[in-house]
């Protein structure tokens, strides 16, 4: 199977590769009769990302009838190779060695060839089951203006949340009322609809989602010189970017948004609650308290309660099943389920040094019984993904038996590989954390605290 | 200006001067892969040798007509540190500049003079230890045969292609042959990939291919990115390599004086294993 | 599970303590507000905040009735970066600049932040089209300082707001003693370069050369930097420079100092300025400082070392 295009086509492939190389480490391509696509997965499985070249873009595609091709290499490689395409006159690809290998092969200025054959690791594709036809709310703006936004927040950032209003948007790089880091700089952006080619929001919502994704597809419309379509419903919904070009190219980025159900409003322990894990992300953070690990503590935590002992397993198995399985959703975002496992491993530091209160005991009851509460929602939850939740499935050609493999294989198991979780923690550290304080002010209602300087 | 005779700086052995000292620094800093450098001067003019073990030697050389004005007597040698002589030259950064040199003899500082053109108030001077000279290892005695592959290519073309080599591979197979492919780079030690390059011997970059056999040789790449900085000035490049594999690349630079300046490296093949 | 529960609500408790402990100091009556509109001297402000950002990770800035001042400390941690202190006045800048401090006694409002979260939330301003910049001393959730620039966009017609919460601490009056603004030293020999540029990459090459940089001033207006090492002497020779002060009767002065804080004042450097002052107290100290206007002056003072 062979495909060709001309240099400058090449050139926007090359971009969207370096796009979606910001997204995923792994890169999927899928060619069926009409298109060619590429797409990425983030490591937390929270985005994923696909641009389409529609057959017309090529010279040469050669594709039999009524068949369709997908593959998984490594985006290392695939960056490589399109890194330089500046002297590109004339790419051509290959698939070769029974599709075991994909050639590139660029024919350059001044009669050199450059030649790349990068094998293919797995014949693996990404799906999602997301609805992308209507969303209540449509912002579409050109790039620039969206750079411009997105530029406002410092390159560190890992999320922005929109708040779309009929009369405008406000982005921000915090939850109105959370509480957050005191050395957190805030910044918000207020923008008027008339700045948008389209402002159609209809559902008044707040939503929150990765930037670093949003970035990189913002990269590609730099590059196409095209507006990006902004599509999205309420909050845990998922968070739709398109971008279209000539009916040529096609792109769609798929974002998970932080659930409302991670934002508690209305209990009064909750205010308490949240001080508190704001403090653990700020130790967690920091990692300044990471003096005393305490391996008792997680067996204490194991033993108390019965509840996360069955979920933690659970999430192990997932993981491991997580590329191989048909099934099983690849992505549930149903990060209700985080803080009660992530919270206890980094509180245990605390633990061992930390003595009993006896005005604390009141609260703690308190807090134990909420807590109970959401474990039980958790399992409440647990059954098949339903219509609301973001799903990303892996269709594998490979083989099908293989769940058996990863369920027997218990040592397998133990040693569970320790990034993804981390990259849970880090990159959504903040949706995790029910933060919202009801009871903040906002931060454009001017009070000035009260005097009582120590001095006076 | 009229040349000045070499009086007015005492009884120095040797005394240079340069008005734009912008081609020498960048061809001083291309050569610093190595800390210790050894600095020859006679009638023929400027060489400083740097190598790093055995495997890669460069050279830089100036004829008399590089310079301003250039007086040596007798034939001087001696050591020095390279990455003190390029901080020297590079004092004022990007501001043009015109150096003197000199040297009075076995034991005396190098002193560098440097004046900026565009502020006549003010001025440095560097005097640099010298240490004993070495002899470096003569390479060239390899390179008389009649039946080496030798290729002439345009400078700024040879030296994107080399700069766009894949930098992860340990090792880079160069294959020069008079059939093809006639001059071909491929990659060697990447996961999962392999990269080449290839430039046809009709190519406008070619100025003269003229390869009577087959060579394949590998070189380590970190050997190979050495010359990338020296490439980069360069007008024009020879490549050579004998029937085992070693290599020479003679790099010509345009100087800012009336003669080019020349950089000359040796790069000593890996062992065939496979 | 209940005994976690326990920690965490110790935790906090812990955490609310020192949160009203913040709060104490927060004064009722302390107000702050200030308004730029000029876009040459929005710039101006911001490169003298960026010189301060590229220095240090925090700077105190202190508010007067009529004088704003920042400083940024030598960093303890490493030896690398000098006291730098820049002086602001009010009415250069801000056309309208209001300050109430927490008691009538008290003189100022002094603020320690995050310069690199200042410098950020100015870089807006770096650019043309920003209308005004109102600086604003609020609370939310903690004391921080609003930058709210009111920003021209070529994509509407309107402009738009884009605003920075920089949070800051409060330094009750009790502590002011430790961020009293530095005295200029005494210089026995003043000179004024007319020039930044050559002197600025010369000292950021000398740093590689030696750890120590002796500079020796001259009444013929001449100043010699000279970098020594084992392998090597640089003697770089500035003439015909102005004279700006003498004091006592010797016709020369020489000090040497740390050439990565020499190193680290230059490189910070974002003023478009050219021009330089520098002062050397013989043996004590070589104090730099820059004119960016009348009753705008940023200044260095780097102490001498033993060599």
């Amino acid at each position: 199977m062979k495909y060709t295009l001309e240099g400058s086509n090449a050139r926007v492939i090359a971009k969207a590769v370096q796009s979606l190389s910001k997204v995923g480490k792994e890169m999927f391509i899928e060619i069926d009769q009409q298109s060619l696509q590429m797409r990425a997965i983030n490591a937390t499985q929270s985005a994923v990302g696909s641009i389409s070249f529609k057959r017309s873009m090529f010279e040469v595609y050669d594709m039999p009838p009524h068949s369709d091709f997908y593959c998984k290499i490594s985006m290392k490689g695939c960056l490589a190779v399109f890194r330089n395409m500046n002297e590109v006159e004339y790419c051509e690809l290959n698939l070769l060695d029974n599709q075991t290998n994909l050639q590139v092969n660029l024919r350059c200025k001044l009669e050199t060839t450059k030649e790349a054959t990068i094998s293919i690791i797995d014949d693996q594709n990404i799906n999602t089951n997301i609805n992308t036809d209507q969303m209540p709310n449509i912002i579409r703006g050109d790039h620039k203006l969206l750079t411009d936004i997105s530029n406002n927040f410092n390159s560190s950032e890992e999320e922005l949340t929109l708040e779309a209003n009929l009369g405008s948007v406000v982005a921000k790089n915090y939850i109105e009322g959370a509480r957050v880091n005191d050395k957190f700089m805030r910044t918000q952006l207020k923008l008027k609809p008339s700045e948008f080619e389209q402002y159609q929001v209809t559902k008044e919502t707040v939503i929150t989602f990765c930037i670093k994704e949003f970035r990189a597809f913002l990269l590609f419309a730099e590059c196409l010189n095209a507006s990006l379509i902004l599509e999205f419903d309420e909050a845990g919904m998922p968070f739709l970017l398109k971008i279209k070009k000539h009916g040529e190219i096609e792109c769609l980025l798929i974002m998970s948004t932080l659930s409302p159900d991670d934002i508690s409003f209305s209990e009064e322990y909750c205010q308490k609650d949240l001080t508190v894990q704001d403090e653990d992300v700020r130790a967690a953070a920091s990692k300044r308290k990471s003096s005393a690990p305490g391996p008792n503590v997680t067996n204490k935590r194991k033993g108390s309660s019965s509840e996360p002992s069955a979920v933690q397993p659970k999430r192990r198995v997932e993981e491991t099943q997580l590329e191989s399985s048909l099934d099983n959703p690849l992505f549930l975002f149903r990060d209700s389920e985080a803080p009660s496992v992530q919270q206890p491993r980094i509180l245990a530091e605390v633990d061992t040094v930390v003595l009993i209160e006896d005005e604390a005991e009141q609260e703690a009851l308190m807090l134990a019984a909420a807590d109970a509460a959401l474990e039980a929602s958790i399992a409440h939850s647990s059954g098949p993904p339903n219509s609301t939740e973001v799903c990303f499935i892996n269709t594998d050609d490979s083989q099908q038996p293989k769940p058996p493999e990863s369920s027997s294989d218990e040592d397998e198991t133990i040693p569970q590989s320790p990034e993804r979780p981390n990259k849970v923690r880090t990159i959504f550290s903040r949706c995790f954390q029910s933060t919202y304080v009801p009871r903040e002010p906002s931060p454009n209602t001017q009070c000035y605290a009260p005097n009582s300087d120590t001095e006076d | 200006m009229a040349d000045v005779e070499p009086s007015p700086y005492g009884d120095c052995k040797f005394v240079a001067r340069v008005e734009h000292i912008k081609t020498l620094t960048q061809a001083i800093k291309s050569i610093c892969f190595n800390d210790y450098g050894m600095l020859q001067v006679s009638e023929d003019g400027l060489r400083i040798t740097v190598e790093q073990g055995k495997s890669i030697q460069a050279t830089l050389f100036m004829p008399p007509g590089a310079f301003m004005e250039f007086s040596v007597q007798d034939f001087q040698c001696f050591g020095l540190k390279m990455n003190v002589l390029s901080e020297c030259l590079q004092l004022f950064g990007s501001a043009d500049c015109s150096m003197r040199m000199m040297y009075r003899d076995k034991g005396d500082p190098l002193r560098i003079i440097l004046y900026p053109h565009d502020d006549d108030d003010v001025s440095t001077e560097c005097a640099i230890k010298t240490m004993d000279c070495d002899e470096p290892i003569d390479y060239d005695q390899n390179l008389k045969d009649p039946d080496l592959n030798v290729i002439f290519v345009r400078g700024p073309n040879l030296s994107k292609v080399f700069h766009e080599l894949e930098k992860s591979a340990e090792e880079f197979e160069f294959v020069t042959s008079p059939n093809r492919p006639h001059f071909k780079i491929t990659t060697v030690g990447i996961m999962q990939a392999v990269f080449s390059v290839e430039v046809a011997k009709t190519s406008p970059m070619m100025m003269m291919f003229n390869c009577k056999q087959t060579v394949v040789a590998r070189y380590k790449s970190q050997q190979i990115r050495i010359t990338n900085k020296a490439m980069q000035s360069a007008t024009k490049v020879a490549i050579k390599t004998n029937s085992v594999g070693l290599l020479e690349l003679h790099l010509v630079l345009q100087g800012d004086g009336q003669d080019e300046i020349f950089i000359q490296f040796f790069i000593i093949p890996l062992l065939n294993t496979d | 599970m209940s005994t976690v529960c326990i920690f965490l609500y110790y935790f906090f408790h812990r955490s609310a303590l020192i949160n009203s402990r913040k709060s104490v100091f927060f004064a009722n009556k302390m107000k702050f507000r200030a308004l730029m509109q000029d876009p040459l001297y929005m710039k101006e402000f911001q490169a003298i905040v960026a010189t301060l950002t590229k220095l240090a990770k925090d700077c105190v800035m202190i508010l007067g009735s009529r004088q704003m001042h920042f400083i940024v400390n030598e960093d303890q941690s490493s030896s690398a970066s000098p006291l730098v202190w820049a002086g602001i006045a009010a009415k250069e800048y801000f056309p309208e600049y209001r300050m109430e401090s927490a008691h009538p006694d008290q003189e100022y409002i002094v603020l320690d932040m995050s310069s690199a979260n200042l410098g950020r939330a100015l870089s807006v301003l770096r650019g043309g089209g920003v209308n005004s910049c109102k600086l604003k001393l609020q609370r939310i959730q903690f004391p921080c300082i609003s930058v709210i620039a009111s920003v021209l966009t070529s994509s509407s017609t309107e402009a738009r707001e884009v605003v920075h919460d920089v949070p800051v601490t409060i330094i009750p009056g009790s502590d002011w003693s430790a961020y009293v603004l530095p005295s200029v030293p005494n210089s026995q020999l003043a000179l004024g370069l007319p020039s930044l540029r050559l002197l600025k990459s010369l000292i950021d090459k000398l740093k590689n050369i030696s750890p120590s940089l002796e500079f020796q001033a001259n009444l013929d207006g001449e100043l010699n930097v000279i970098a020594t090492s084992e392998m090597s002497t640089v003697t770089s020779r500035f003439q015909k420079l102005l004279i700006r002060t003498v004091a006592g009767y010797e016709r020369e002065a020489s000090c040497s100092v740390d050439s990565r804080k020499a190193s680290a004042f230059f490189g910070a450097l974002q003023l478009p300025h050219e021009e330089l002052t520098i002062g050397i107290d013989r043996e004590h100290s070589i104090h730099l400082q820059i004119d960016v206007r009348q009753d705008v002056v940023l200044h260095s003072v780097l102490p001498a070392v033993c060599i």
